[in-house]
């Protein structure tokens, strides 16, 4: 990880951005589920594209995913990862179906999307306030397969870019009555995550004074 | 031997695998007679990438040095690989799986990576005169492919 391009400061500024952004997603999310959710410590990492799935998942693992384009000002993808088992009670609680199902079918997949529209939709929301970028996100498409399999065409648009790192803004969620446990990641590709840094960089040198 | 994604890796014995196989095109080449076989865990039909400035460009060549980004690079490498440890390219056979296609969001399935992949591999083949003699493509699942070099087998299977 390229410990030497991001300062403490800068380190630091983000995570406070995702803490608040997962905040208005968990609050979202408490609304939708009528439960509890906590959020647990925000993660940041930049890192090659090639090294990103193993910093989403273990990449034989089968998780059940939510993918939003993010575009505007800047762009990327928008992840929501659960593990299957999640998944299932997430969806069968959204559903009201009382008991989970053995497999995710279309109406699991729906409500799973709808989920991840809304959820992403407000941690975006502080994203774009926060870094001063307008960000809009696209329609949800959902899939449930290995981490590296699903990766690779996330992934293989980053690679048709001039930079090599990827700005990576996560954190993990829980439902805690009913032990479902997501993340939700906000991958940036080359070029934005550049231009992300470079204006967070002015933003907190001026600040500084 | 565990094959990371964008990499490759030639073996005498010990089997090669390599999971996650989603758009990517995973090509193995073998020599039959000496037994001596590769695994490429391929990402791009070609050395293309969008410069700055908008303006297209191609990957430099020594960046993709020990890599197996784009097929027709792997490919090359993995021959070269081969006869380093004493077979021979034009004894080698192909096999190929993989190029999937997963998220409409970002390729449709006729036009995608995954088919652009598989259309780049035929080519290239057909232009070295390698035959495909087995291939496991497209669909939208993920795959594992593992390849045992002393049987010549390769092992195609998927986790959904």
């Amino acid at each position: 990880m390229s410990q030497s391009l991001l300062s403490n400061l800068e380190r630091d500024a983000l995570k406070e951005c995702v803490n608040i952004g997962a905040g208005h997603a968990a609050t979202a999310l408490s609304g939708l589920t009528q439960e509890q959710v906590s959020i647990l410590v925000p993660k940041l990492e930049l890192v090659a594209v090639e090294e990103v799935p193993a910093v989403v998942g273990k990449l034989d693992d089968i998780m059940s995913a939510v993918v939003m384009k993010m575009g505007g000002d800047v762009s990327g993808t928008i992840l929501l990862m659960f593990p299957t088992q999640s998944a299932l009670l997430l969806s069968s609680l959204l559903l009201k179906t009382g008991q989970p199902k053995e497999a995710m079918g279309e109406d699991e997949n729906s409500a799973l999307r709808e989920a991840g529209n809304i959820l992403s939709g407000h941690a975006l929301n502080a994203l774009s306030q926060f870094l001063g970028f307008r960000l809009l996100q696209s329609v949800p498409e959902a899939s449930s397969d290995m981490v590296g399999a699903m990766m690779n065409e996330i992934l293989v648009h980053f690679l048709r870019e001039k930079h090599e790192n990827v700005l990576v803004l996560s954190v993990n969620f829980q439902i805690s009555g009913h032990e479902i446990t997501g993340s939700l990641f906000f991958l940036f590709d080359p070029v934005s995550t550049k231009v992300i840094l470079d204006s967070l960089r002015k933003k907190l040198s001026v600040d500084l004074g | 031997m565990q094959v990371s994604m964008a990499r490759f890796a030639v073996s005498k014995n010990r089997p090669l695998i390599t999971s996650g196989v989603g758009s990517c095109l995973v090509i193995v080449l073998y020599d039959p007679k000496a037994k001596i076989g590769g695994l490429a865990h391929t990402m791009l039909p070609d050395e293309k990438y969008e410069g700055q400035d908008g303006i297209p460009k191609k990957i430099d060549a020594a960046t993709l040095i020990g890599s197996a980004k784009t097929v027709g690079h792997a490919i090359d490498s993995v021959l070269d690989a081969i006869e380093d440890l004493g077979g021979n390219r034009s004894r080698c056979i192909a096999k190929v799986a993989g190029g999937a296609h997963m998220f409409s969001l970002f390729d449709a399935p006729k036009s995608g990576i995954g088919q652009q992949n598989i259309e780049a591999v035929r080519k290239k083949f057909e232009k070295i005169k390698i035959p495909i003699v087995a291939e496991d493509t497209g669909g939208t699942i993920g795959r594992v492919v593992e390849f045992d070099v002393q049987s010549g087998v390769m092992n195609v299977t998927t986790k959904i």
